[in-house]
């Protein structure tokens, strides 16, 4: 059964710069966005740096308040939803104790969920075994391994909403195939937005592809059909310069 | 390549951290040419250009440099390279110019700016005076990249060595970061060291490439052999395992992390793998390539 997730209305979001002492200028990140994200359907969504894909993605994860507009989540504001909406961001540091042990983790986790044996086998999964990392404190795990344990944990709840906020920055390409594969595995049912700027792993992940510029959408649609052919020129230079890069390696 | 100067010459190089260990590296670097290090995270990418970015300076008998020197403020010989850490272009200082940031860099290295050099490479990068002229961030993240890059370059080095230079940067970006290295190299003739973890970077950038795991290098070769002809099974997984939209139909579920501390490295997850791969593996070498595989041996 399809039902949209999250709706999204008129969302703006405004930052100041400074410019100087007492001088301070508007800039619009988010600019009267609106979207219903629909269940069972893996988003993506792409853009140049500075595009407001980071804002959008904290907004929708909550971390961050628009300066208007509504977000519903299964039909309820946030809150008063009984519906599990999880996030990983790029910096795992911001919320995982760098003090913790990996054991501290996953029995946190444990408490939970229903089944122990879940994060157990993402761990092995991911490459964390139990047994090597349990004692180990989050200080001492590398960037990737951090992504990991949180890609892990956050998996293991199976949430109904998955926003991911180039989660695997600092994994390779070929281990990020194994975290998206387990994407696609187990969340068959939830509504998942991925943001990143590599644009191959997009079109790995994705089934609907969202464009964004300038703080809204510009294009959107299948994921072939927005990769096999662009409507916007914005669209079509990332595409071309990520296919250009990649062009002596697909002979 | 007779006939080019060699820059950089390392011979069996070893390095070890207490659970880590650089083994026996190879590498010859040429004038002008730009080597790519390809390798899945933790494979010692970045271990080695921090080894080396010390074992230059002090004169580390397993390298021979090549590539000329400079006179720092305190009136040492140094040699003359760049080394430009992973998150260079974030570590800008946020307070002062750009400019005024290169110029206090180039202080260290006794040398002033030179305008003429700065515009003429101010117009190879396509960029005007005013990027320069602006605070770190107000710049895009592009620029952030490009003006590192120009403060590597008006060092006036013969080596730059970069580690991961295109993170955070997005496709058209990375483009234009990729194609102005390609033509410091052609048109300036300095080399570069660049590392990273994706193929398709290192492949469009790189004339030749070291493909590394667990602190070892598994092959080497030219990028249009390695391309065409993977010698390595770690190279073609390398290769071939890239999430695209046209590998969308393969799934994975085998993590790559673990090193074996005996034999080759990618035993446990190799296609290929025999006994003969549970002892220790030597580099064969292959017409101008060099692989680490018994499947080679002859």
């Amino acid at each position: 059964m399809e039902e949209i997730a999250i709706s999204a209305e008129g969302i703006n979001k405004t930052y100041l710069d400074r410019v100087s002492m007492m001088r301070w200028k508007r800039r619009d990140i988010i600019k009267n966005f609106s979207y219903d994200f629909r269940s069972r359907v893996i988003y993506g969504i792409i853009g140049a740096s500075g595009s407001g894909k980071t804002t959008l993605a904290n907004i929708l994860a909550g971390f961050d308040n628009p300066d208007s507009g509504s977000l519903l989540y299964f039909g309820k504001p946030a809150g008063h939803s009984n519906k599990k909406i999880r996030n990983i961001f790029q910096d795992t540091f911001k919320f995982l104790n760098p003090l913790n042990s990996v054991n501290w983790y996953i029995e946190s986790v444990s408490k939970i969920i229903s089944d122990r044996h879940i994060i157990e086998n993402l761990l092995y999964t991911v490459g964390l075994e139990p047994e090597r990392f349990g004692n180990m404190e989050i200080e001492k795990l590398s960037g990737g391994q951090r992504q990991r344990l949180a890609f892990a944990m956050v998996m293991a709840q199976l949430p109904d909403i998955l926003i991911l906020d180039e989660p695997f920055s600092m994994i390779d390409p070929p281990n990020s195939m194994v975290l998206f594969s387990v994407i696609k595995k187990y969340l068959k049912e939830g509504t998942v937005i991925y943001i990143d700027h590599n644009l191959d792993r997009v079109a790995y992940l994705c089934d609907h592809v969202i464009a964004f510029d300038n703080g809204n959408i510009i294009e959107e649609g299948d994921t072939y059909s927005v990769f096999r052919r662009p409507e916007t020129d914005y669209v079509k230079g990332l595409i071309d310069a990520s296919r250009l890069i990649s062009s002596r390696i697909n002979v | 390549m007779k006939n080019e100067n060699i820059i950089l010459d390392v011979r069996h190089l070893n390095f070890s951290y207490p659970n880590f260990s650089l083994r026996d590296i190879n590498i010859s670097v040429y004038e002008g040419r730009i080597y790519g290090i390809l390798g899945i995270t933790g494979c010692g990418k970045t271990t080695l250009l921090k080894v080396l970015n010390t074992d230059i300076q002090h004169w580390n008998r397993e390298l021979t440099w090549n590539g000329g020197y400079y006179t720092d403020v305190l009136n040492k010989r140094r040699p003359n390279f760049v080394y430009v850490p992973q998150s260079a272009a974030d570590s800008l200082d946020a307070i002062s110019n750009v400019i005024d940031q290169i110029k206090e860099v180039l202080k260290q290295r006794n040398l002033a700016l030179d305008d003429d050099l700065l515009n003429q490479y101010l117009s190879m990068l396509g960029k005007e005076i005013t990027m320069i002229n602006k605070k770190p961030q107000f710049l895009s993240q592009g620029e952030r990249h490009l003006s590192v890059l120009l403060m590597a370059i008006l060092m006036r080095p013969s080596l730059i060595m970069m580690d991961e230079p295109t993170t955070s940067l997005d496709s058209a970006e990375t483009l234009e970061f990729l194609n102005i290295v390609r033509k410091i190299a052609r048109d300036y003739h300095i080399s570069f060291i660049i590392s990273g973890t994706s193929p398709d970077i290192i492949t469009y950038v790189s004339d030749f490439i070291y493909v590394m795991m667990c602190g070892m290098i598994l092959e080497y070769s030219s990028t249009d052999e390695l391309v065409h002809d993977p010698l390595h099974p770690y190279t073609e997984m390398m290769i071939r395992r890239r999430p695209s939209l046209e590998t969308r139909d393969l799934t994975s579920f085998r993590f790559i992390s673990e090193c074996n501390d005996t034999g080759c490295p990618f035993l446990k997850y190799c296609p290929h793998a025999s006994h003969e791969c549970r002892s220790q593996v030597n580099m064969f070498h292959y017409q101008s390539r060099s692989v680490r595989c018994v499947i080679w041996k002859r």
